[in-house]
């Protein structure tokens, strides 16, 4: 049932972001530049309501999700430097580029190589040279 | 991904390099911030969580430069 839900919601997504147009190139470059605030409209409404899904679900749940202040940790600030130059290269993030792959748009198989090599390289340089411990999405 | 060709009128090898290149830039990124826009963007910072605040301003805040230094490159 949880699956389901999930696959569900997956779904919705996937149609959601093509939709709008996040899976365009040059609807983000649009948005980069400031020639189209449709974009940055869409993210803000996004976040608003997640934020009051939270919210909503925190106090209905008979078992709510936990929240505590998360540590900004260290490779936040250049991480997100170079995410950034990485996300107008390619017009895309890792789940944008899956929903391009499945919009039929074969180049972004290029675009996921990149991210899985990219992935890869950054376990090698953490590996090496970071001393801190590498946070996840998925950590709570 | 139509304007792609445009934006790169006259120098088509671009177009794959700028995808992988991009590409491994957003992979490395997201593993160094610890989330990409959905995690940090739209969880993170429906949450308050202040990491993903400023992670995504970051995103932002290099997407804008990049996308402007290309305009005016090319």
């Amino acid at each position: 049932m949880r699956r389901a839900f999930t696959v569900l919601m997956g779904v919705a997504l996937g149609f959601a972001l093509s939709r709008i147009g996040f899976t365009s190139w040059d609807e983000v470059r649009r948005m980069f530049t400031f020639e189209s605030p449709r974009l940055l409209l869409a993210f803000a409404l996004a976040v608003a309501l997640s934020g009051v899904g939270w919210v909503v679900v925190r106090r209905v749940s008979r078992t709510p999700p936990r929240w505590s202040p998360r540590p900004v940790h260290r490779g936040t600030v250049l991480g997100g430097l170079l995410f950034g130059v990485g996300w107008a290269l390619s017009g895309a993030c890792p789940a944008i580029a899956l929903v391009q792959l499945g919009e039929g748009h074969l180049l972004a198989l290029l675009t996921l190589a990149g991210i899985f090599a990219g992935n890869w390289l950054y376990s090698v340089v953490h590996e090496r040279w970071f001393r801190w411990a590498a946070a996840s999405c998925t950590d709570d | 991904m139509v304007a792609l060709e445009r934006q790169f009128e006259g120098h088509a090898w671009m177009i794959p390099v700028s995808l992988a290149l991009g590409g491994v830039l957003v992979g490395f990124g997201t593993r160094m911030a610890g989330g990409c826009t959905s995690g940090h963007g739209l969880c993170g910072v429906s949450r308050l969580q202040k990491g993903s605040l400023l992670a995504t301003l970051m995103f932002f805040a290099s997407g804008v430069g990049t996308a402007l230094l290309l305009e005016a490159l090319l």
